[in-house]
């Protein structure tokens, strides 16, 4: 039965193809492009690294899984994304908790710190963590006196991953929260429960695929995070790291990318459970019920106790970036604590042509991530065509493959004819594109799928064409969902380091890569100055895009993950 | 829809902008440079360059290991012309590779030891490796500056000292490679090994411990001279010390790159002579390096004649290396770090 019905269908949705040319065309080009910026790139990394002479051979593979350096690094990239997993998902649903089900003070405060490491260079903790606990540190070695302060390694690592890491736990957990009816608990509180026995029965078991996505999506962000590892890691070697000082120091192109592409394995692999568990989970805001109150009763002892430990956690963030604005004022930390602006200067020099270049790219490649994503989701959600399952899926793909893979994958694919873009704008651009797409994608099926056909369809049954009733009708109920995906598109562009650290030439610099390089010769000041005008770029950034759009914060991070 | 009009122009307006400053400045040519000068020296150094010719140059810092793995994977399609700078084992590396090009420069000065025979790259400094001490942490800790490799690996500097990664970073290979011309491959690495009881952490760029050292984050550095002798003419307590069992050098070299632009080539070959003028040197001894051109020098600097050096052959360490680094990663990296030492 199956058999004889699928061909029928295909037959209908060619026919759809060869009724529209302009959708044949769209899926054309689209289809060619996913090919060639997401596929391509992976399948010559895989090529490099099975035939590392010319020949096909799992030698590469061999020599990385028998030697104790790569395992050590293997291992110490699962027990560190572990532990940040565990610890981030914990204070992410604290946050989640306290600012969905219960009243505390200061909801918006609390949002807005869990927002804000979203919107930071990927190290900038990095950089403050060490400010503060490094052996010069204001903390460990003014405060406490202590001489031989190591924060460099695990610890250090632990701290700022969590703290950079959490807000993913938090966006997931609030999403799923709310999406929990407080009628649920209520009930079970009439029928005797107390508030306590209503949470662990009712609340964490219905949270709780939440809370396991949530977990893997952190766990995954650790193992793939570059620019922490590489400033504050130490002899903590981990993957990522390896990966990079393989491929660029030492020459060893077959085993850096190697090493890059057993990253893909668990990153890919939980792209497909997390999808499994959210697949009905995603749209549940949408019921209508979001705009009811989701609280429910809490004793004032659990809000004190709540708004505490939210305040603790903000405190702790707060602190770092007092730390950056403070470090961007000293002329040597931990040497002579005297007040100077020679950072500015020195910053302004060096990074001044670096920061218009890095707002340009991510200035050209924002709307085109969006629109494009835009594109996607539309043809995807309102059209019929065969192989639209398999476009969307590798639309998606490209948030699974880690930035170190996707860096030595662009070098590869692009760096000889047909396809010399090593050294472009353009090569950064589509990096960021396709890196960044995905956040278009699921906005747009998000957005789109909360809109009814039959609401275009009665604008065209009114005498509207279908270009007006795309412009009158879609297009405003898709419009945040746009902004959104554009807002974070041009937040990642502007704090990407892991791919682009691959794809920056003498012409295309970009900051990340600048300050990297400043804290690497301990212009530790130098650091904080650019740290500190990257955050305040982007925040001007999405303050223009709410003022122009009129959307409100929560429109613009509530969409999407 | 008016908002939708401002944001389109208010987007053409940041990209034109960007369009036209990245267009504005071609002029008497331009040069692309990858280069393993100190951040700060090269900017002056091109800052003259580019004041004195008109050429404009667009630079980038990258470790010695860091450009010869940039210019091999962009082998097919080379994106500068010209490599300033870097520890001269690496440039035979590149030769060796095929990466460079022979160019025999009309300004080349410098003593015949200092250049290819086959005229692939040309010498422009020389500096020692040495010992760089923070004097302030030295008296916290109740040390005295090392003297001699033996004592740095001796436990009382543990976790007190640092150098940089040998696959990355030049300098580190050149420690390598020092180690076993004085001490023979398996005492060097036995020797690699005990000191890697006093290194906290292997850092990507050669420089970086030195500068470490210089604001206290480690006591003691291993690294060039020159890069002491700047920070302490800088303010910072640094006391710099040698081996007595002698030292290897670096002879930071300049490569033509194979294949580059093609348009750029003339340029590249104007900077590669002015790198080799006086005028450069001048400059360089501002880094506080020693040029093989015959300019004062600043007060502090160190020449290879004063120091005690071992009889370096950079040939056979350029030709070893990968051999080498591979070996010592298996030593060093193979064992366990679930934790920075304590």
């Amino acid at each position: 039965m199956n058999i004889a019905r699928k061909p029928r269908r295909i037959n209908s949705s060619f026919h759809q193809l060869t009724r529209e040319p302009a959708l044949m065309i769209g899926v054309i080009i689209i289809t060619g492009l996913l090919i060639l910026f997401i596929l391509y790139p992976m399948f010559a990394a895989a090529k490099m690294s099975l035939t590392p002479n010319g020949q096909f051979s799992g030698s590469v593979y061999r020599y990385v899984l028998t030697h104790s350096q790569y395992l050590n690094a293997i291992r110490n990239s699962v027990f560190l994304g572990a532990i940040v997993a565990t610890l981030a998902t914990f204070i992410g649903f604290l946050f989640a908790f306290s600012l969905t089900r219960v009243r505390i003070g200061g909801k918006r405060f609390f949002q807005g710190m869990a927002l804000l490491p979203i919107i930071s260079p990927p190290f900038m903790f990095a950089l403050s963590v060490i400010l503060l606990f490094g052996r010069n540190g204001l903390i460990t070695s003014k405060l406490l006196g202590m001489d031989m302060a190591n924060i460099y390694g695990l610890k250090g690592l632990v701290i700022v991953q969590t703290v950079s890491m959490f807000p993913i736990a938090y966006m997931t957990l609030s999403g799923i929260l709310q999406g929990i009816d407080p009628d649920l608990e209520t009930c079970a509180m009439n029928l005797g429960a107390k508030r306590g026995k209503a949470f662990l029965t009712v609340t964490l078991p219905l949270a709780l695929p939440g809370i396991f996505a949530s977990w893997l999506l952190v766990f995954v962000s650790s193992l793939t995070d570059f620019g922490n590892p590489i400033i504050i890691g130490g002899n903590f070697n981990v993957l990522s790291v390896q990966a990079y000082l393989e491929f660029t120091g030492m020459g060893n192109l077959p085993r850096g990318t190697a090493l890059a592409m057993l990253l893909l394995v668990p990153t890919v692999g939980v792209f497909f459970i997390q999808k499994y568990i959210m697949k009905n989970k995603s749209y549940v805001t949408v019921t209508g019920k979001s705009s009811r109150r989701s609280t429910s009763q809490s004793s004032a002892a659990l809000r004190i106790i709540l708004t505490l430990l939210c305040a603790v956690i903000s405190g702790f963030i707060l602190l770092f970036y007092a730390t950056i604005i403070g470090g961007s004022f000293i002329k040597l930390w931990g040497i002579n604590w005297s007040f100077t602006l020679n950072h500015f200067i020195y910053s302004w020099d060096v990074g001044f042509t670096t920061m218009k270049n890095t707002l340009f790219l991510a200035i050209i490649s924002t709307p085109i991530t969006a629109l494009f994503g835009m594109a996607i989701a539309f043809i995807v959600v309102r059209k019929d065509f065969p192989g639209k399952h398999i476009m969307e899926f590798v639309s998606m793909l490209s948030y699974a493959i880690p930035g170190t893979a996707v860096g030595i994958g662009y070098i590869l694919a692009f760096n000889k004819a047909p396809f010399e873009l090593s050294g472009t704008a353009f090569i950064l651009i589509t990096c960021y594109v396709f890196r960044n797409v995905p956040i278009g994608v699921e906005g747009g099926i998000a957005a789109l799928k909360q809109i009814s056909n039959e609401i275009e369809e009665s604008s065209i049954n009114l005498g509207a064409t279908s270009a007006a009733t795309f412009r009158k009708i879609t297009l405003p109920l898709i419009r945040p969902a746009i902004f959104s995906g554009a807002t974070f598109a041009f937040v990642r562009s502007m704090t990407a380091i892991s791919a682009i650290i691959f794809l920056v030439s003498a012409r295309w610099n970009h900051m990340t890569v600048l300050i990297l390089a400043q804290t690497e010769i301990m212009r530790l000041g130098a650091a904080s100055v650019m740290s500190f005008a990257l955050i305040i770029v982007i925040m001007v950034f999405i303050f223009i895009i709410m003022k122009v759009t009129g959307l409100g914060r929560e429109q613009i991070f509530g969409t999407t993950k | 829809m008016k908002r939708v009009i401002a944001i389109a122009l208010a987007l053409l307006l940041f990209i034109s902008f960007g369009v036209f400053a990245g267009g504005a400045k071609e002029s008497a040519g331009k040069v692309t440079a990858y280069t393993t000068l100190d951040e700060e020296l090269a900017r002056k150094v091109f800052k003259a360059f580019t004041d004195e010719t008109g050429i404009q140059v667009d630079w980038v810092r990258l470790s010695t290991g860091e450009c010869v793995a940039r210019m091999e994977a962009e082998k097919e399609n080379p994106q500068a012309s010209i490599w300033y700078g870097g520890v001269g084992l690496g440039h035979i590396e590149a030769k060796n590779k095929g990466l460079t090009i022979p160019y025999d420069s009309p300004a080349a000065a410098m003593p015949e030891n200092f250049r290819d025979t086959d005229r692939y790259w040309s010498g422009i400094y020389a500096g020692p490796l040495c010992f760089e001490s923070n004097t302030q942490a030295l008296e916290k800790f109740g040390l005295t500056a090392p003297t001699s490799w033996e004592e740095l690996a001796d436990p009382k500097y543990r976790n007190h000292v640092q150098m940089a990664n040998p696959g990355s970073s030049g300098t580190s290979y050149n420690v390598l490679a020092t180690m076993v011309q004085i001490y023979g491959e398996e005492r060097a690495f036995d020797y690699m090994k005990r000191l890697d009881h006093n290194i906290t952490q292997y850092t990507r760029s050669g420089s970086a411990p030195g500068k470490n050292a210089a604001i206290g984050e480690i006591t003691v550095a291993i690294g060039y001279a020159h890069d002491g002798v700047k920070l302490v003419n800088e303010g910072y307590p640094l006391e710099i010390t040698f081996p007595s069992e002698g030292t290897g050098y670096e002879v930071a070299s300049i490569s033509l790159i194979k294949g580059g632009p093609a348009d750029e080539l003339e340029a590249a070959k104007k900077l590669y002579d002015w790198a080799l003028s006086e005028t450069a040197a001048k400059i360089y001894t501002t880094a506080f390096v020693v040029p093989f051109v015959d300019v004062p020098l600043p007060k502090g600097a160190m020449p290879i004649s004063k120091v005690n050096t071992i009889d370096q052959d950079d040939e056979w360490a350029a030709e070893n290396k990968t051999r080498l680094v591979e070996k010592w990663n298996a030593v060093i990296g193979g064992e366990a770090r679930t934790e920075a030492k304590k």
